[in-house]
């Protein structure tokens, strides 16, 4: 992978943010995003990701702890000397102005000349697709061509870092998933460091080279996408990424009581004759064209979830026999919720 | 908008036939009052303006001639036209940088909104009085100059009644007009000072780009409603002069005020009419000067 000249790395070390004295949002956070890096941080609703981000930005005050840019210390950098570049999740294009004129403030709070900015921007914007736009205000632009009048934005400079607050929640599915390869491709071409924020696992599993589970301002794991997915740390990674979650029940693990996990996709339909078969009855099913997500319920155990072949056919209240893939098996501690390997 | 369809551009699911009156029917109470009390008045000023108050004669321009001559009309023109431009800037610089400040406080807003709107709410007669007090020639403001060394001035009566006049109508609209700012400003999204920032601009850079910009039909709207609040100074210039106060605050309503008393209705209807077509043309000004500022940015 090719690393922009004026990218940086990031060292984030025992970083805390308190908003009052009984919210914690981040806690004693030590991560390293590495040079040209694509990292995703991830969690749910007030897991302190948006946070984290804002204190890297320099748009929240950090409480504990430092970050470093390459080697300086940037707590105390105002936003503007930190060399960064932001998507904002609602854009945050300026009303007033339009395309060119969006895209051109970065470059001319910088004191660029006005023929490098003339360069620039209408390069950029071709790179876009927004060269007919530029005339345009934001307002008058679809949620599609905003985003990407957001992205050139950030991409008109070559920043050191860039930071992605949830850029495509706004997006409808379709221009989601066009725009999540878009965003990865840009990435890859410009090597520029990246810190991508979502609450989608979806987006958090095929876009970044790493991901950092985030829970209560609390970092759960660090690593690849399936790493995470297939040796996730603890309970609550395992059952956050991936969708549909995986199926957990208290069981056993040579001799010792915990917590047992299984993916959907290693759950399989068997034949009633199979000895290993497990019993069940169908209790909903949904089948996407692709796959078929099989709601069910066994003796002795929770609802399950099965991904079956879409060709498997079935029907509410149906008896079917299951098979699960005993090598597949996860097990947690019933106290820490840790993986036990 | 469109209130009103033809019948053949109704959709078939669309059947009730009174619907296109619906509109009119929720404007008919504020439409008849302000026919009867202003428009209906207003078109036979128009009229009268056109004939002769004694004999009731058809006179053609001859009033409009008449009060473009009189050399009471040009004083009181002038002064309006002077005030204006005087208080206007004054008014919209002062409350904005007010707004800004008091915008800067995020917990304490409130007391402080409330605090600079009492002054709208003080009766104009009142608070008269208390400019009586402060500014009569042995008044509370002379002492204090006093004490300072500097000689006694007449502030109600002499050259400086003006300045007088000015100060009473900031201070009465200040308040108000900083609300209206502060309800602009706070309608900038905070993600476009968060994004500027990080884009590179200064707290100047950022006033200058984002909050005046952003702010422009808010300036639309103070400036007509200041405008028109300039007018209603009138109550406070009279009950500090009088109907003949000191010719530095002698306003158009104190002309139109001593016309009508000396039943000089033609001249009156003559310069209401050009003091509307004024105020009109200053607004359709300002209108068009803003509608090409929003195209092109």
């Amino acid at each position: 992978m090719a690393v922009s000249e004026t990218s940086v790395g990031l060292t984030i070390e025992k970083v805390n943010k308190w908003y009052s004295a009984d919210s914690h949002a981040v806690r004693d956070m030590d991560l390293t995003v590495e040079n040209g890096e694509f990292m995703i941080f991830v969690g749910p609703s007030g897991c302190g990701k948006s946070t984290l981000l804002r204190m890297i930005a320099g748009l929240e005050t950090v409480n504990g702890g430092t970050i470093r840019m390459g080697e300086r210390v940037i707590n105390k950098v105002p936003p503007k000397e930190r060399d960064i570049a932001m998507v904002f999740q609602n854009y945050a294009l300026y009303p007033t102005m339009n395309v060119y004129n969006n895209m051109a403030f970065p470059l001319k709070m910088r004191r660029w000349k006005k023929e490098d900015i003339h360069r620039r921007v209408t390069e950029v914007a071709a790179n876009l697709g927004l060269t007919e736009y530029l005339k345009r205000r934001p307002g008058a632009l679809s949620g599609g061509q905003r985003q990407r009048v957001a992205l050139g934005r950030a991409m008109v400079r070559q920043p050191r870092l860039f930071l992605m607050d949830e850029p495509l929640s706004n997006l409808d599915a379709k221009l989601r998933v066009d725009m999540r390869r878009e965003i990865v491709d840009l990435q890859r071409r410009l090597g520029t460091t990246t810190i991508y924020v979502t609450h989608d696992q979806t987006e958090a599993m095929t876009m970044g080279t790493r991901i950092a589970v985030m829970k209560d301002g609390v970092l759960q794991q660090v690593d690849a996408p399936r790493t995470v997915y297939e040796k996730p740390a603890n309970l609550f990674v395992a059952k956050f990424i991936g969708s549909p979650p995986m199926n957990t029940w208290e069981g056993e693990h040579r001799g010792r009581r915990c917590i047992v996990g299984i993916r959907p996709e290693y759950i399989t339909p068997a034949d009633a004759s199979d000895p290993g078969a497990l019993r069940a009855r169908v209790s909903g099913v949904e089948n996407t064209g692709r796959e078929s997500m099989v709601y069910l319920e066994a003796e002795g155990l929770p609802g399950l979830v099965m991904a079956a072949d879409a060709a498997f056919r079935c029907g509410p209240g149906e008896a079917v026999g299951i098979r699960m893939d005993q090598e597949k098996f996860l097990f947690f501690d019933r106290e820490t919720e840790l993986r036990i390997d | 908008m469109k209130l009103y369809r033809k019948r053949s551009e109704r959709r078939p699911w669309e059947e009730n036939e009174s619907e296109g009156a619906v509109p009119w029917l929720f404007v008919l109470p504020s439409l008849l009052a302000v026919t009867v009390l202003v428009l209906l008045p207003f078109i036979d000023v128009v009229r009268r303006s056109f004939f002769s108050a004694m004999s009731g004669q058809f006179v053609g321009f001859k009033n409009y001639l008449t009060v473009f001559q009189n050399d009471a009309f040009r004083l009181a023109a002038g002064n309006t036209a002077k005030f204006v431009a005087v208080c206007i800037p004054l008014l919209l610089v002062f409350s904005l940088l007010l707004a800004l400040l008091v915008n800067a406080f995020r917990e304490k807003r409130g007391v402080f909104k409330t605090s600079f709107l009492i002054p709208m709410a003080i009766p104009v007669a009142s608070i008269v009085l208390l400019w009586k007090v402060v500014f009569h020639e042995n008044g509370l403001f002379n002492i204090f100059l006093g004490w300072l060394g500097a000689a006694p001035v007449d502030w109600l009566d002499s050259e400086l009644t003006f300045a007088v006049l000015v100060f009473s109508y900031l201070w009465k609209n200040t308040g108000y007009d900083m609300i209206l700012w502060l309800s602009g400003i706070t309608a900038i999204s905070p993600a476009l000072y968060e994004s500027a920032q990080i884009d590179g601009a200064g707290a100047l850079q950022r006033f200058f780009r984002i909050t005046l910009p952003g702010l422009m039909p808010t300036l639309f709207t103070i400036t007509v409603l200041s405008l028109l609040n300039s007018f209603k100074v009138f109550r406070e210039a009279y009950l500090i002069g009088g109907n003949y106060p000191n010719t530095s605050i002698y306003m158009l309503q104190h002309l139109f005020n001593n016309w009508f008393a000396d039943l000089d209705v033609d001249k009156m209807c003559a310069g209401a009419v050009l003091m509307a077509l004024v105020v009109f043309l200053l607004i359709m000004l300002l209108q068009r000067f803003w509608g090409r500022e929003a195209q092109n940015e």
